[in-house]
């Protein structure tokens, strides 16, 4: 298939991925979270601790084994930047680095309380130790704190300075933009694109005071029963190239392009602080926009990969968004997501979107979204959700729905490798 | 490209009836949110994109830079955790720890339904001019609002501009940073907004054809007034 599309809306050209990694509750790595994308109905479906605990335990820092305690963002950080550079088997050339994060590692800080736990984590709190901390892991140095291990993972590549996007769960998307930029203005030969959150009680505190968590703790999208948010951490990078690659691999060949990013369309609704415009007005004109970028039908969609944080105004947002921009063809695509599997996993979450992408394209289906056996869909909800059995893809092309707090809507579309001229 | 120049200090002077059919006219403009959004307003109303009470939607991308103006909610949020574990802390405080809260803010109040970013740290400034200028020229945003706000300690200040490459104002602008890896790792940088409120004052004064400040942490703004005039010896923040 012929690369086509531009990928900021602009003069931006489409961009190879050729590295990616991961670190979510799903595991550690990409083929973790792949091993854990479900297949069918299940009746525990997301039912989890959406944390990473088992992969990462609590304190742990940028090397994944010495327990001192750190920036627990910074460890998932560094543990996907160093999956996806070894993925690229880059060697030479100039690095550009762009992370996003909702609020670095203060999200994971936790307090003294008789409920809070005896962890590591636990133990530092109390609002002494928490004042510490916070100088600690304020989101404003958090960029600095990245950089070394980021260094330490490129290897002999020239990296420049991170720069650090904060755009709630679309944080890693505004990277995107940037690494676009600075790859079509030559000033780097490719770029690695993060997003990264941990969660720990200020981060479920927050989502609680806002009344968003789930009450029964389980992400149910398009179920009559979605009552809100669990909660997921964790981390997501990709390293993305121009067509015509330009990193030196020295010693190894030059990886297959695990996809290519045609287009991208950001679009705020700037209606509520918290919630999205609930007619999906936002969406819709990000989706179309995408589509004119690269210059596709609706019906060459593959299929549609949502953010279903299991919240019943995301979910209906999202389905009369993509009526509103896909018309009849909203009714054929097929709709799944992966956030059953690791919770909504915060500024993670676009990149996380990215690879599952990656992932669903190499495989040629879409697989089933893990509702429960029970599953009662919501009559609101009216798109072709994958329930029971996979569905193969009509077209090698996939659409991303990203959702952020702030009414922040992105659309991103990913088409498979085949084709890519290197 | 300048087509509007806002700058505030501490407490702003907004009222929600200013913000008519976007904003509760009986709700207060958040104090977190402040002083961005006076800045944002004066930068506005002299670029004549917006107009108070118009309530219409404002074309054009934002992009803000925030450098310690989420500090005060972080730690006023984990406060409330600590004192009070059990019972419900008030949203706000977990709203306005997170840094993109004041571009939603700012979103809502002056109708920017487009592209939206906010980049974090002492360097967000001259990254969020960077980010802005490039997004421009490939063409990805017809004009952009640039807001920089700091926030040490007491002293809260917000600088905003309006970019529009077919505006009629003279001044052409560059920015960067060292690219290096080890670039600004200084244990006290010095606030982001700073270089772009003495940047704004030069425009102000007009008194020369080239602005090229340089802060100590190596960011520079430059600012040429004319074609082909050379900028003056660089002016250095202390």
């Amino acid at each position: 298939m012929p690369i086509k599309g531009i990928l900021l809306g602009g003069k931006a050209a489409p961009l190879c991925v050729t590295g990616a990694g991961l670190v979510s509750a799903a595991g550690r790595g990409l083929a973790a979270f792949e091993d854990l994308l479900p297949a069918k109905r299940r009746e525990d479906a997301g039912h989890f601790a959406a944390s990473v605990r088992s992969v990462v335990p609590a304190g742990g820092d940028g090397k994944p084994d010495s327990g001192r305690e750190s920036d627990r963002a910074v460890t998932f950080a560094a543990m996907a930047s160093v999956e996806a550079l070894r993925a690229s088997a880059a060697t030479a050339g100039r690095l550009a680095v762009h992370v996003g994060t909702a609020l670095g590692g203060v999200g994971a800080m936790s307090f003294a309380s008789p409920q809070t736990d005896q962890t590591a984590a636990g133990s530092r709190s109390g609002l002494a130790d928490s004042a510490g901390s916070l100088e600690d892991l304020a989101i404003d140095g958090f960029a600095t704190r990245l950089a070394s291990s980021i260094r330490q993972a490129a290897g002999s590549l020239e990296v420049a300075r991170p720069r650090c996007f904060s755009v709630t769960c679309v944080s890693g998307l505004c990277a995107l933009e940037q690494a676009a930029a600075d790859i079509a203005l030559d000033r780097a030969d490719g770029a690695l694109v993060g997003g990264v959150d941990a969660a720990g009680q200020f981060m479920q505190a927050g989502f609680r005071a806002l009344g968003a968590l789930s009450a029964s703790g389980k992400c149910r999208p398009f179920d009559t029963r979605h009552d809100g948010i669990v909660i997921g951490e964790g981390a997501a990078c990709i390293v993305v190239e121009p067509v015509r690659r330009r990193f030196a691999r020295q010693g190894a060949p030059c990886p297959q392009a695990l996809g290519c990013i045609l287009s991208q369309r950001l679009v705020s609704d700037a209606v509520h602080l918290t919630t999205p415009d609930a007619a999906g007005r936002g969406m819709a004109a990000a989706v179309e926009g995408v589509l004119a970028d690269a210059g596709l039908a609706p019906a060459e969609i593959g299929a549609v990969l949502v953010t279903a944080v299991g919240s019943p105004v995301y979910d209906r947002m999202l389905s009369r968004a993509l009526e509103l921009a896909l018309g009849g063809a909203a009714e054929e695509v097929p709709v799944t997501t992966w956030e059953v599997v690791t919770g909504h996993a915060l500024a993670a979450t676009g990149i996380l979107g990215i690879i599952h992408a990656l992932v669903v394209l190499r495989r040629g289906e879409a697989h089933p979204a893990g509702v429960a056996e029970s599953f009662q869909p919501d009559p609101e909800c009216r798109l072709r959700y994958v329930i029971d059995a996979p569905v193969r893809l009509r077209a090698p092309t996939v659409l991303l729905l990203t959702v952020g707090f702030g009414g922040q809507n992105g659309a991103t579309l990913i088409a498979a490798a085949p084709g890519v001229a290197t | 490209m300048i087509a509007g120049v806002g700058v505030a200090h501490g407490e702003g002077t907004l009222r929600g009836d200013q913000f008519a059919s976007r904003w509760n006219a009986r709700r207060a403009i958040p104090p977190d949110a402040e002083p961005a959004a006076s800045a944002a307003a004066s930068a506005l109303s002299e670029a004549g994109w917006w107009r108070p009470g118009s309530g219409a939607p404002c074309a054009g991308g934002l992009v803000v830079a925030n450098d310690g103006m989420s500090r005060d909610a972080t730690a006023r949020f984990a406060r409330e955790l600590s004192g009070a574990w059990g019972s419900a802390p008030p949203p706000s405080g977990f709203l306005f720890s997170l840094p993109s809260s004041t571009a939603a803010v700012l979103g809502i109040l002056f109708g920017l339904p487009e592209y939206q970013s906010t980049l974090v740290g002492p360097a967000a400034g001259i990254d969020a001019l960077r980010h802005a200028l490039d997004l421009l020229s490939l063409g990805r945003l017809e004009r952009a609002l640039v807001v920089v706000g700091s926030a040490r300690g007491a002293e809260r200040v917000a600088v905003a501009w309006c970019l529009d490459p077919r505006s009629p104002d003279p001044w052409q602008i560059d920015c960067g940073f060292p690219e290096s890896i080890a670039g600004p790792t200084m244990s006290h940088p010095p606030p982001a907004a700073e270089i772009f409120l003495r940047a704004s004052e030069a425009i102000a004064r007009r008194e020369t054809a080239a602005i090229h400040l340089e802060a100590p942490d190596g960011g520079w703004i430059r600012l040429l007034r004319t074609e082909g005039a050379r900028p003056d010896a660089p002016e250095r923040l202390s």
